[in-house]
């Protein structure tokens, strides 16, 4: 086996082991990425730079050994170009790094590249950065899945082993089901977002992508941890989900929610998660259907509240303190106008006049104010579910990746694409992504798990437990 | 509710955005099918439902009131467009004519 192709898990073993060093390992990563590099999953690489790191952090005795991993561009690495794929932070160089960045290289690891992302986070495809689409691995003709398409690409392409992404509405678990790879969320709080680019603050939260759980659940226990510089990560202990031990399924009760079964799932989609439901069956686990009611208002309630708390977030760029900044501006607004007209790309300002509209005096409890009562109900949904089973089992994406430039007249439709991941990240609760079969074009198919808040080792359980069950091998660009 | 070019003028200016030639028509076909969706709440019964802005609510954060260092200036100003004096320059705001 080529070590690209190893897990992280079996690359630390291989390392401590040292069955090859961790720049022998970090060469062979390189050569890979350069070879894929059409698939543009970066935005910034440096293969010299990653060398450096590799031969400055020298730890094999530590958890990550020194490997490589891939950061999002959403995610602060001091100095190291931060642009969130906006033309506007082109050349931002960060003076701080994010606290999961600082746990990460804490224990051993070290920033492998930032990764490719739709503008600000906003978007389901990866088409929307200023850097040029990411292609997904496994038909250069489609799209990788967004926000995090980068990240996903490229541990799907066995360019690392591993990366972390941001997840406001299923930015992590959508492209890890386009590239057949494992995405977690964690619950809202349990990873710091000291350091990543605020894009919607009361649903934004890092996450994991590896191609097995075991190396998800690795990764995010470096990472997790509680924060006193962001007021919203909460203190509770890590709990490790492995190993199983004699975890078992026999018992465990699955939702099933009738609202995430209708109509407008793909065939491919519907009937492997209905095997993977089978398989979970006949390994003792008890599936059962449950009611989450207000599903169908999920996706407005997102689309008023998103872009709400991103209009707000993003009236910080302005040309003054970093970033773009208009050469010829008439006045300070002038200035701001022309800096942020010419720095946003279109989805971003897209969102941002959307936001303003819904915030604005007489539009605010209609709308804000509306969404937030909504969010509410979406989240009783899920706690009452919750009283019935141990876990939830949905599809991710009511389809597998579809064609680059699919939705570029329809903006709307795209969002509707979001129906499965956004309550998750309304309600603050863990989900993962975990790849269970491909399509008859040979695409994947990912299905969800949700777990109630503060569950992921439960969850992480369930899902390996799960993965253990599905026999497709997801391996794409064989040579 | 439908919006018009003036409230999407106005809701450009509101958010400090200038709008290109044909931007505020192009912007007009798409943002009123996304209000007109996102409209649909109003069917949802919300009647005693309180807002929810915070999903761990009851956890308030704070800590001691204790000065810590915080960045130096210069690297605080690093990324700065135009500095001088350990200050950032914008365009002139009061009018002294």
């Amino acid at each position: 086996m080529t070590i690209t192709d190893l897990s992280l898990k079996d690359a630390i073993a291989q390392l401590k082991s040292k069955e090859f060093t961790a720049e022998e390992y970090a060469q062979a990563l390189i050569a890979r990425i350069e070879k894929y590099a059409h698939l543009n999953c970066f935005i910034d690489f440096d293969a010299q730079r990653l060398l450096d790191a590799v031969r400055a952090i020298n730890r094999q005795d530590s958890p990550l050994a020194g490997v490589s991993i891939g950061i999002k561009d959403m995610i602060l690495t001091k100095g190291i170009q931060t642009t969130a794929a906006s033309k506007i932070l082109r050349g931002f160089v960060p003076p701080y790094s994010a606290h999961v960045v600082e746990q990460l290289e804490r224990a051993g690891g070290v920033c492998g590249g930032k990764t490719n992302l739709d503008e600000f986070a906003m978007g389901s495809s990866n088409e929307h950065s200023a850097f040029g689409p990411v292609l997904n691995p496994w038909d250069t003709t489609r799209v990788p899945g967004g926000s995090s398409g980068g990240s996903a690409a490229a541990v799907a392409a066995r360019l690392l082993p591993a990366a972390l992404g941001t997840d406001t509405g299923g930015s992590v678990r959508q492209p890890a089901a386009f590239c057949g790879v494992v995405g977690m969320k964690p619950t809202y709080g349990r990873l710091s977002r000291y350091g990543v680019v605020a894009f919607a603050s009361s649903l934004d939260q890092v996450g994991v992508f590896a191609r097995t759980v075991e190396d998800c659940s690795l990764l995010y226990e470096q990472i997790a941890g509680w924060d006193k510089r962001d007021a919203t990560s909460v203190q509770r202990p890590v709990e490790s989900a492995f190993p199983l031990g004699d975890f078992s399924l026999s018992g465990l009760r699955v939702g099933f929610p009738k609202q995430y079964y209708s109509d407008g799932i793909e065939e491919s989609v519907r009937s492997s998660i209905f095997k993977t439901r089978d398989a979970l069956q006949a390994a003792g686990a008890e599936i059962l259907e449950v009611d989450l009611p207000h599903t169908e208002a999920a996706i407005a309630a997102y689309y008023i509240l998103n872009p709400a708390e991103a209009a707000s977030n993003l009236s910080r760029y302005d040309g003054v303190r970093y970033g773009l900044s208009e050469e010829k501006a008439e006045s300070l607004h002038d200035l701001y106008r022309k800096t942020r007209s010419h720095g946003f790309g279109s989805e971003v300002k897209r969102r941002i006049l959307v936001g303003t509209y819904v915030l604005s005096k007489g539009y605010y409890d209609a709308y804000y104010r509306k969404a937030q009562r909504v969010r509410r109900l979406i989240l009783q949904d899920f706690v009452s579910a919750f009283t019935k089973c141990d876990v939830l089992l949905t599809p991710v994406t009511p389809t597998t990746a579809f064609p680059l430039g699919a939705f570029e007249a329809d903006p709307l439709t795209m969002y509707l694409n979001d129906v499965f991941t956004v309550p998750v990240n309304l309600a603050g609760l863990p989900g993962i992504s975990i790849p269970c079969g491909l399509d008859e074009k040979q695409l994947p198919i990912g299905l969800q798990l949700i777990a109630p808040a503060w569950q992921e080792a439960l969850l992480l359980r369930v899902a390996a437990a799960t993965e253990a069950l599905i026999d497709t091998e997801f391996k794409p660009l064989e040579n | 509710m439908s919006i018009d070019l003036q409230d999407i003028k106005h809701l450009f200016e509101l958010a400090a955005l200038h709008p290109e030639t044909g931007e505020l028509e192009a912007l007009s076909e798409q943002l009123n099918p996304i209000l007109a969706y996102v409209s649909k709440l109003n069917d949802v019964n919300t009647d005693s439902v309180e807002p929810l802005n915070y999903i761990h609510q009851g956890h308030a954060a704070s800590r001691a009131d204790v000065e810590e260092p915080s960045m130096a200036r210069e690297e605080g100003l690093r990324n700065a467009p135009r500095v001088a004096d350990g200050y950032i320059l914008v365009p002139k705001v009061i009018d002294n004519s």
